[in-house]
């Protein structure tokens, strides 16, 4: 009995065992560790990962762990709060496998003021249509709730994944009214099998390739040039993602330097690696565009 | 939050490419497929009646 035990971890020992994506929170593109409000609404904070409250706004913040090269996601409440959730969405492509199957949900918690929390998973209705964050289409596979305490300890669960389940999983965690104190999560692992193994640790740029594929910031700023004297010029120009993205993604700029007279600046003929950006403006001598980018193609 | 949104065309071949939005206060071009969750959120809000997107123009 022993060695079986022991052989069926091994089975499920692998690299890449881990479905959940940003799992050690290390990877934060869009905050760089500062600390951002909800907002009283939904939004992604860390990669991947989606934070919500109601009641209040809470604040979300990557942290330290234990040491200095580990990360967790804190949740810190505020006066109102009656619940805060954080999820993550995975991609069918990712766990379509685990249909039929049973799968444990592993994970470090903790909690200064409350001493429940609660996990669920469900999947979506259609393959990869989650809905949207405030309106899901989703079906609900399994809840639970441990008991947390304001030591960071690590929990699992186990459950068993509905055959229908091929469509993509969202699992969540809400704690409720986090009126104060704050909620820690860090280390999350879903995977096949009955046991959670070790935190699968992935080096730092595949797990930054893997987030890329939902969410990325262009690294430099784009630089283009607009010569003079044109009484109208135009150009396109083309930028490239780091990785291809999951889907058409929404292109965000910020420019840092542009010009206005009878100028306009957008992308055009989006796609999953890059756009083209147009540009068109009337200029009296040499002028210099500058902007920064994001791509959202999150779930 | 989605403010100021209004379809967009490519100057090039003239073609709605897009809806340009601001997303939070930032300008951002959404592309028209049910894949993206901006897309759907965008969609959801013109349904309740919270969003109105502008034609491109001419």
């Amino acid at each position: 009995m022993t060695n079986a035990v022991t052989l069926a971890s091994l089975a499920n020992s692998g690299y890449l065992r881990n479905r959940i994506i940003n799992g050690n929170m290390a990877i934060d593109q869009r905050n760089a560790g500062a600390s951002v409000s909800t907002g009283g609404t939904i939004i992604y904070t860390l990669d991947r990962w989606y934070v919500g409250s109601n009641g209040a706004a809470t604040t979300i913040q990557r942290v330290t762990g234990a040491t200095t090269n580990q990360y967790r996601l804190q949740v810190t409440g505020a006066a109102g709060v009656t619940n805060a959730t954080v999820s993550q969405r995975i991609e069918a492509s990712n766990c379509a496998d685990m249909a039929g199957q049973t799968v444990t949900l592993s994970f470090d918690a903790a909690d200064s003021l409350l001493t429940s929390l609660t996990w669920s998973a469900s999947y979506a209705n259609s393959t990869d249509g989650f809905g949207t964050l405030t309106s899901p289409t989703v079906t609900s596979i399994a809840s639970g709730s441990v008991t947390i305490s304001s030591t960071i300890t690590r929990y699992s669960v186990t459950f068993a994944v509905p055959i229908a389940a091929t469509t993509g999983l969202v699992v969540q965690f809400t704690v409720g009214a986090q009126t104060s104190g704050t909620f820690t999560l860090g280390n999350v692992q879903l995977e096949l099998g009955t046991q959670a193994t070790p935190f699968e640790w992935r080096p730092y740029p595949i797990e930054l390739a893997l987030c890329q594929r939902y969410y990325q910031a262009s690294t430099m700023t784009e630089y283009h040039m607009v010569p003079a004297p044109n009484a109208t010029y135009a150009s396109t120009y083309p930028v490239r993602t780091s990785v291809l993205m999951r889907t058409l993604p929404t292109y965000s700029f910020s420019y840092v330097s542009s010009f206005s007279v009878g100028g306009y600046t957008s992308a055009i003929s989006q796609g999953a690696n890059g756009y083209i950006h147009f540009i068109s403006a009337s200029v009296s001598t040499n002028a210099y565009m500058q902007w920064n980018w994001t791509a959202s193609a999150e779930l | 939050m989605y403010e100021n949104a209004k379809y967009i065309k490519n100057p090039i071949t003239n073609e709605v490419c897009g809806i340009g939005v601001d997303i939070n206060g930032v300008e951002s071009v959404v592309p028209i497929s049910e894949q993206n969750l901006d897309y759907q959120t965008i969609m959801q809000l013109v349904a309740q009646g919270k969003l109105v997107i502008a034609p491109a123009d001419a």
